[in-house]
């Protein structure tokens, strides 16, 4: 999902706070999956530059903040 | 003092589609107002953020079994029962949720599209096939969100007719059945439940029922009332809702028609139209309860514990500092996640399968009739601004050649 991954942004999710919602998949499918079991699956760690703001609208979405995008340091 | 507190809820509008206007001035006042419940004093919580805050905070408890909890209607207190997980807390909570989760999950609900799509066309054909005019609420909002409870719970075609009558008789909008009538079709509903289960049991379906039999009564982990309660509850937390919330957004992209001509020709905007509708109509308009624990902080404001709050979706949907304009429809709009599943671990656990079903009942409602319109003038629609879910359940509609010398 992520050619030449670009620096820069780092997507976490907190597996033992998830509350297999299913919100972040729904509104980032190309981040985010759930397994069977409803629990989150995150696709890439590394976003590229595109889906930035998909990553940030599915972190606001999280009912549970489990959802952090940092920024790298330079 | 107590008895100067505003009391709440607050249900007076002047447009329908406007919040109280009494509401709106609390919400001017701070995030969150003390009021004046029918079971006594607690917060009302007016903001955004501070919806946001007090939903997703371990300290703030659902089990309505505390001392103190607020409610709308004076109630005798009840301990909650085992698996009324919605009043549960934790981990308790959590292991339905974990039951339920794979239910609800995007790829799960987005694998009964083509069967909700099927339901729609089905009863657009009919209505069709009677011809104009027409209440949408009944043909169409109803049917589409019991249809679709069936198939999520794997109800056979051949008791679907049985299950539905019944799941509609139990929310009948008008009340027209007498008490022992709604009695009796929720003992009706139970009963089969029941069946459901030991036919499952037998004769495993691809379908919500079989799972949880296998998974979770089989080898224990949940005891058959338990079962028979949590599938209630969806029932009961699922459908008037969505059914409400299809003919109440029908309603309202009818009333503002440039806003219906685009979500009719621009199907990419379905999407954000059924989030903005959901964020605009906040149909579960007097809010979502919660009793503190511990005493909770929010800005310069401290809820005790022991007090009662109770999280208004309609004013935090409407907050100016998170949505340019608030009180306009504007399925253009993007923004933050609207508060009409609440927020927390307690997020309605069929915000998928609602969001799809909206997608889907829009979709082909404005694709089959590209003409519809409302059969009486907007004025005379009426609108049900005192009940626990807002809205309309009588929307006479119109289509194709627009009956001559109708009155709108
Ligand atoms: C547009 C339609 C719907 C709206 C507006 C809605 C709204 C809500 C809200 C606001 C809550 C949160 C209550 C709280 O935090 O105490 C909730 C919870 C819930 N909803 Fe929905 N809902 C809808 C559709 C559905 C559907 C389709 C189902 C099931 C098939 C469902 C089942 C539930 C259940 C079981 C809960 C309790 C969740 C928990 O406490 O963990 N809802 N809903
Ligand atoms: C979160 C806590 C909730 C609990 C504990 C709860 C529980 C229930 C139960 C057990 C019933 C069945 C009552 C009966 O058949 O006698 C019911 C009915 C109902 N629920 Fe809920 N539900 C909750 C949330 C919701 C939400 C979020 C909505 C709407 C968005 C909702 C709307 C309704 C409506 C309209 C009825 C029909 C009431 C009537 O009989 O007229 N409920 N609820
Ligand atoms: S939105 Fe949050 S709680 Fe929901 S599945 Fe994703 S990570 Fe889990």
């Amino acid at each position: 999902m992520s050619p030449a991954a670009e620096p820069g942004r780092l997507l976490r999710v907190d597996h033992a706070a998830c509350c297999r919602s299913g919100a972040c998949s729904l509104v980032a499918p190309d981040l985010f999956d759930q397994g069977d079991d409803g629990k989150v699956l995150l696709k890439t760690a590394r976003p590229p530059a595109h889906l930035w703001e998909a990553a940030e609208e599915a972190a606001d979405y999280c009912p549970v903040s489990a959802i952090e995008l940092e920024t790298l340091p330079e | 003092m107590a008895d100067q507190l505003p009391t709440y809820p607050i249900t007076e509008r002047t447009c329908p589609y406007d919040p109280p206007a009494g509401l709106l001035e609390l919400q001017s006042q701070a995030p969150l107002v003390r009021v004046q419940l029918p079971t006594g004093p607690a917060w009302l919580v007016t903001g955004y953020d501070a919806a946001r805050a007090l939903l997703d905070d371990p300290r703030m408890s659902s089990d309505m079994g505390r001392e103190g909890f607020p409610t709308l209607y004076k109630q005798k207190m009840r301990p909650v029962l085992k698996g009324s997980f919605m009043r549960m807390d934790g981990d308790d909570h959590a292991f339905y949720r974990t039951m339920l989760a794979g239910e609800f999950s995007v790829k799960r609900v987005a694998a009964m599209r083509p069967e909700i799509e099927e339901a729609c066309d089905q009863l657009l054909d009919e209505m069709v096939r009677k011809g104009p005019p027409t209440n949408l609420h009944e043909a169409y909002g109803i049917p589409v969100s019991s249809r679709s409870i069936c198939r999520l719970l794997g109800v056979p075609y051949e008791d679907s007719e049985f299950f539905t009558t019944h799941l509609e008789a139990l929310f009948d909008p008008h009340r027209a059945g007498a008490p022992e009538r709604i009695a009796a079709s929720k003992a009706a509903l139970s009963g089969y439940l029941d069946e459901l289960v030991t036919r499952k049991q037998k004769d495993p379906g691809d379908d919500m029922i079989s799972r949880l039999v296998a998974d979770y009564l089989v080898p224990g982990k949940v005891e058959r009332p338990e079962l028979l309660l949590t599938s209630y509850l969806l029932l009961a937390a699922g459908h008037e809702t969505t059914a409400n919330m299809i003919t109440t957004g029908t309603a309202a992209l009818l009333m503002h028609p440039e806003q219906l001509t685009a979500v009719r020709d621009e199907p990419q905007l379905l999407r954000g139209a059924v989030e903005e509708l959901l964020r605009y109509l906040s149909i579960f308009q007097f809010g979502i309860t919660r009793i503190a624990v511990e005493d909770v902080t929010f800005g310069d404001q401290t809820v005790a514990a022991g007090e009662g709050i109770i999280v208004s979706p309609l004013l935090g949907n409407r907050d100016q500092d998170v949505y340019g304009d608030p009180h306009t429809l504007d399925v253009r709009r993007r923004s933050r996640p609207h508060l009409s599943f609440g927020h927390g671990p307690h997020l309605c656990v069929g915000h998928t399968l609602a969001r799809i079903e909206l997608q889907i009942a829009f979709e082909r409602l404005l694709a089959r009739l590209p003409d519809l319109s409302l059969a009486v003038p907007a004025s005379e629609v009426p609108f049900r601004t005192e009940t626990l879910v807002f809205g309309t359940v009588d929307l006479p509609v119109t289509w194709g050649g627009r009956t001559a010398g109708a009155s709108a």
